[in-house]
């Protein structure tokens, strides 16, 4: 049995704190009434008192000032078959306000239940001798009725008892002027009915929760040991629903578009000098130079980090246009508006009607274009320097300043645009910028800013957010009318984490920080709260929101993640304009972000659009700088980043991601990214009938007591010959012969085996079929990199039995089986020495020659090397040019067969060439160990002559020398031919990678640009 | 004061005339009756110090002799600055095969090349189809040094490599640095100059 304290942390959301939780039961005579109420339907009455847990939890309010505390009780599911001991749901939430009591007193009869103790329940065991009855009454304002509970922890009820009054005098002295929001919010997302079907809370499901696999967040469970059941119904059915309303009304639907362009800038405390067009717009038409100098001369006291300008800050504060055009930007002024520190909600009516106002006055007769954006949402860090600005509330004329630069950098088409929203905090900004004409397709905007500065809660570093509603068709008649299309909900959160190289760690604890802290507080006005009625007492509307509750979020910032290359490697890869290409890819598996991202400590399920543009940090002007401009004192990084994540609900395609050159007044380039957001217009009330539609059916399947049967054929699946990188499908049905639903999921054979041998992908994994319907499930074979390298030296005879287990009924057997075809790619060059003859023909692993009878380098290697030193050192773009794929493959069966190469006519073609050279590239690259070892990299890099490098040779294996040798020799050769003439840098570039593959969990990478060397020596 | 050249040497001919097993002998005094064919090419370096103690350190590339890799060969024999042209005495085709490879060679390869052509597989002599006399007078008319070897009983083989680093330019100018072509490590002036190439070509070396 679970401590109670334990189980309540575990239901409650991470935003609340369980102060006190202790075990208590149903007093038996009432509790029939309260079971009837909660579980009506149900055929599986209790007759015994069931566990309960009663806890007192508190949530403190995202300004950090009010605590509010409600007493929950947690209570048993129905004790069906299966169901797990620990799995709880809120069945009371008494919010602790004025008219809250709750007692406790000594019954005279204590050994009621000592008389007839339930079977099997644990809680017998605890039987104390007395028991304490508790009885708590909500309050006559309050729609719910007292109840009355059982309990032996005296201790524990005592503490109860002493954080309610503490909770309770604390409600007492607050007035509901203090805070305009709704005090008992957050106990909303507990009260959600059960009855309902999922998929109609307006609240979007955690997008964390929907990047998971379904078939991980269920039950543990394997043949003949089903877990529980009845919540992996719950699970199944409604990712079967969800897919289903993608499937069959999203897809179907009309579409809607919004074309979002996201900025983020850090501004280094200046104030706007330079057109911001290229940033807002993303002008192509000019062309990008690597470098100009800033437009205005800076003034002395500007330069250096941290430091302000008085003079700057007094002209602002004077002028807040600062040398902006204010022409394109006067009538805006008007519509600007600050989301103010002290709410986190704004209502934007006023806005509107300014806004509509301004639209009417003067009709915008500027034509939009379709590149336009509907949206620019723009972030900002570092608006302001000073120390001031952390400790009082800031000042909005750097805000203003921005917005009107922002405006003015979107020339004429600015009169098109309106702010619609902004967030700031310290010095970070967050401004949302829309279409006029798409105003009231925009609602219920949230913003939250959380600081994780100075003492983990300080405004210099942290994040803005805001969030917001998007309706494609809203109601032409009025702003307010409640929208007819069913809203999408866009997160947009402008961050900025710790700075300084070695501030990984920190970089990523912020992020989680962030993920944890930043909560939409409910948008309310007390006035207009409905009367409270049990069930919707609670609206979603009033419920604090996780920025992960969205259906699109995006995340952008000044995040500070740099680069782990030396610094002299990070401004020579840069610098090299002729290798752009090569060296930003090479550059890009040193970033701090993406390796925060592999290892899953940061971002893990947000996508970034791999980066093709330069660092966009540090450019300082006045200081020492390298040849592109880059400041000496701090590496070159890709600071500034832009990342989303989104359900299926909606498609985010991005369009662009760059950095603007041009703009020089900062320290930081700004970077940019536009995304195409593509919506599905369905009616509310028709999404509504669709769920309800598809619920009927499924609703009650857990608790009807006709057992699901289903049919499974085959049950006998050979894949015959399965190999590397190519893929074989089978397809099994799954006919539902019963009369009810049946839901069903492949589970392992045993407790610590796997679901599926890893050589197989199931797909659905999980399902639902009807009755009288078939769902194919699909079997692929899949064999990549790791696993070859498995199955290569084990036994090629493959041979698994699938178990599909259907809930509440019982498990079916697929026997599968398959022969592995071995290659010679992800292998190590010491096993493919061994081999006696072409891979394929190994029948046993055991059938290896001994070391010592090895062989002096791997054919296969050697027979790519010599086809294209035969046939493909004319060709134009060798190794620069991917090989067809179709192609590649056939290639590698002739060497694990040990073929021959026969092209036919096409031999000299030189897409064959290009096939042979991405072949051999992809052999070396799936090495299980790279040619040269990195236990060596660090050596290589520090040889400064040809000799030295040739002597370094003699620590290698003879095998890896070999090939290094005659690999070189190859690439040497091709550098002197004619097609080659000046390719030995791309060459280099190309290669070095691949056979100095780096070990990516090295913290401290070896120099790039000591390897590149190293190989030059040998083809240079 | 002692002097350390470094030279590329590339070893070619017919498959099976024990090319690597004259490399093994050589580098390692060892022979193995058993050897799997050479894949592509083997790397092997070894010393030689003559007798003014100047030290001549060879870059072996050892080619496969298997028709299936002769693409490679040129990748291999670039900048090299001698070869070693190996037949087999008792195959008189491989004496053919080796005759292509000079060719080969004196067309495609360094003008400056020094070549060696080797007689292997003395301990066979009884079952010699090669003549002593045929290969010399051909080795005279293209001007090559000459010898004969026994990878097995290791008659022949250190000679060969040692009239090989007699004949080199010892005065060869610094290599390039950083490019695959071989020349002396060491900077400097040699006093003790040695014959050049092309010098005493045709002679028979001292076996």
């Amino acid at each position: 049995m679970s401590d109670a304290f334990d189980i309540a942390q575990e239901i409650t959301r991470p935003t609340e704190d369980v102060k006190v939780a202790i075990d208590a039961r149903s007093v038996p005579r009432i509790a029939d009434e309260a079971e009837k109420e909660t579980w009506s339907g149900s055929d599986h009455e209790p007759t015994v008192p069931r566990r309960k847990i009663l806890a007192v939890v508190s949530h403190v309010h995202a300004d950090g000032k009010h605590e509010h505390g409600c007493v929950f009780v947690f209570t048993h599911k129905p004790p069906l078959v299966h169901t797990i001991p620990e799995d709880y749901v809120v069945e009371h939430a008494f919010p602790i306000i004025h008219g809250f009591s709750i007692s406790m007193s000594q019954p005279r009869q204590t050994t009621i239940d000592l008389s007839s103790p339930p079977a099997g329940s644990t809680f017998t065991l605890n039987q104390p001798r007395t028991e304490l009855t508790v009885t708590i009454d909500p309050g006559e304002d309050t729609p719910f009725s007292p109840i009355t509970l059982q309990t032996h922890d005296i201790q524990g009820l005592r503490r109860l008892l002493d954080e309610c009054k503490r909770l309770k005098e604390g409600f007492a002295t607050e007035t509901a002027d203090d805070y305009g929001f709704e005090p008992f919010g957050w106990v909303a997302p507990y009260m959600a009915d059960h009855a309902l079907p999922p998929l109609l809370s307006s609240i979007p499901p955690d997008l964390r929760k929907l990047k998971k696999p379904v078939h991980t967040r269920l039950s543990t469970a394997s043949a003949g040991m089903p877990g529980d059941d009845i919540s992996d119904v719950e699970i199944i059915r409604e990712e079967w629903m969800r897919r289903k309303v993608e499937d069959e009304l999203f897809a179907r639907g009309e579409k809607a578009g919004l074309k979002i362009r996201v900025g983020t800038f850090n501004v280094n405390g200046k104030f706007p000098s330079q057109d911001l067009s290229a940033w807002v717009r993303g002008d192509v038409a000019r062309p990008p130079a690597a470098f100009i100098p800033p437009l205005k001369e800076l003034s002395p006291l500007s330069l250096g980090e941290g430091q302000k300008n008085p003079i700057e800050e007094t002209l602002a504060a004077e002028d807040p246009g600062n040398g902006q055009p204010p022409d394109a930007t006067s009538s805006e002024t008007r519509s600007l508006s600050t989301v103010s520190d002290a709410t986190t909600y704004v209502n934007l009516s006023v806005d509107t009607q300014s806004a509509e106002t301004a639209v009417s006055d003067a009709p915008p007769d500027v034509p939009e274009d379709p590149s336009d954006p509907d949206m620019l949402v723009l972030g900002f860090q570092e608006l302001d320097l000073s120390t001031e600005a952390l400790l009082y509330s800031t000042k909005t004329a750097r805000e203003q300043a921005w917005c009107m630069a922002a405006f003015a950098g979107l020339g004429e088409k600015a009169v098109l645009y309106e702010k619609l929203a902004s967030k700031q905090l310290v010095g970070m900004l967050l401004v949302i910028i829309v279409k006029k004409r798409l105003r009231h397709n925009f609602s219920e905007i949230r913003a939250v800013s959380v600081g994780v500065g100075i003492m983990g809660i300080m405004g210099n570093k942290g994040a803005t957010a805001v969030r917001l509603l998007f309706t494609p068709t809203p109601s032409p008649s009025a702003a307010n009318a409640e929208p007819q299309t069913r809203p999408t909900a866009l997160t947009f959160v402008n961050a900025h984490l710790a700075a300084f190289d070695e501030m990984y760690e920190k970089r990523n604890a912020d992020f989680q920080e962030l993920s944890k802290r930043l909560v939409f507080e409910p948008a309310i006005s007390v006035e207009d709260q409905q009367p409270p009625s049990n069930g919707s007492w609670y609206s979603p509307a009033a419920a604090p929101l996780s920025i992960f509750e969205s259906d699109a979020l995006f995340w952008l910032g000044d995040l500070n993640y740099r680069l782990t290359l030396p610094d002299a490697d990070v401004r020579s890869l840069v610098a090299d304009d002729q290798l752009r290409e090569v060296n930003i890819r090479t550059l890009r598996r040193f970033d701090q972000l993406a390796s925060a991202r592999r290892t899953k400590k940061a971002f893990e399920d947000f996508v970034e659009q791999p980066i093709t543009h330069l660092p966009s940090y540090r450019f300082s002007a006045g200081v020492l700088a390298d040849g592109m401009g880059y400041d000496m004192k701090r590496k070159p990084a890709w600071t500034d980043r832009i990342l989303h994540m989104a359900s299926k609900a909606v498609t985010v395609k991005q369009r662009s991601y760059a950095s603007h050159a041009t703009i020089t007044m900062s320290d930081h380039r700004p970077v940019s990214a536009e995304f195409d957001v593509e919506v599905s217009v369905v009616g509310l009330d028709e999404y509504e009938a669709f769920v309800h539609r598809v619920w009927r059916d499924v609703s009650a399947i857990e608790y009807i007591e006709e057992r699901p049967r289903v049919r499974v054929e085959p049950t006998n699946v050979d894949f015959a010959k399965i190999s590397y990188k190519r893929e074989v499908t089978r397809t099994i049905a799954v006919v539902n012969i019963g009369k009810v639903p049946c839901s069903f999921r492949f589970v392992p054979q045993g407790p610590t085996a796997d679901t599926c041998p890893p050589w197989l992908r199931i797909h659905p994994i999980t399902g639902l079929v009807l009755p009288g319907e078939k769902v194919d499930v699909t079997l692929t074979t899949q064999v990549d990199e790791a696993l070859a390298s498995r199955l290569n030296v084990g036994q090629a005879h493959l041979e698994e039995t699938l178990v599909l287990h259907t809930a509440l009924g019982r498990d079916h057997f697929v026997a599968v089986s398959a022969e592995y075809e071995r290659t010679c790619f992800a292998t190590s060059m010491s096993w493919l020495v061994r081999l006696p003859g072409p891979v394929r023909e190994l029948q046993s692993p055991d059938d290896v020659l001994p070391e010592d009878r090895s062989v002096n380098a791997p054919r296969e290697i050697m027979r790519l090397v010599n086809w294209l030193m035969s046939n493909a050192t004319e060709t134009d773009g060798l190794f620069l040019t991917p090989g067809d794929e179709e192609l590649i493959r056939q290639i590698r069966e002739n060497l694990d067969t040990g073929g021959e190469f026969d092209f036919g006519a096409a031999e000299k073609e030189s897409k064959v060439a290009l096939a042979f050279g991405d072949t051999l590239l992809q052999l070396l690259d799936s090495l299980s160990e790279p040619v040269i070892p990195p236990a060596l990299h660090p050596r290589c890099a520090q040889m400064t002559s040809r000799d030295e490098a040739f002597e370094l040779l003699d620590d290698l294996p003879v095998v890896n020398v070999n090939v290094w040798i005659s690999l070189t020799a190859f690439l040497h050769f091709l550098g002197q031919q004619e097609a080659c003439k000046g390719r030995v840098e791309q060459l280099v570039a190309i290669f070095t990678p691949v056979l100095f593959r780096d070990d990516l969990t090295s913290p401290t990478p070896v120099s790039i640009i000591g390897r590149r060397n190293f190989l030059r020596y040998f083809i240079g | 004061m002692s002097k350390q050249f470094q030279f590329k040497l590339v070893l070619l001919g017919e498959s099976a005339v024990g090319k690597s097993s004259l490399v093994l002998r050589f580098v390692k005094d060892q022979f193995d009756d058993y050897r799997e064919s050479t894949i592509g090419a083997a790397f092997l370096t070894q010393t030689v110090t003559l007798e003014d103690q100047t030290t001549v350190k060879f870059e072996i590339w050892d080619t496969a002799g298997q028709e299936r890799y002769k693409s490679l060969a040129p990748m291999y024999y670039r900048n090299a600055n001698c070869a070693v042209v190996v037949y087999d005495i008792t195959q008189s085709t491989s004496l053919e095969k080796a005759k292509s490879w000079i060719r080969e060679l004196q067309r495609q390869a360094d003008p400056n090349i020094v070549i060696a052509l080797c007689g292997n597989k003395l301990d066979l002599a009884a079952r010699r189809q090669v003549s002593e006399e045929e290969a010399k007078k051909y080795a005279e008319e293209e001007g090559l040094m000459w010898g004969e070897t026994s990878a097995k009983t290791g008659e022949g083989v250190s000679d060969i490599f040692t009239s090989i680093a007699k004949k080199l330019p010892l005065t060869a100018p610094p290599s390039a640095r950083g490019g695959a072509r071989a020349g002396p490590a060491r900077t400097g002036v040699d006093l003790n100059k040695q014959a050049v190439a092309g010098q005493g070509q045709g002679e028979q070396c001292n076996c």
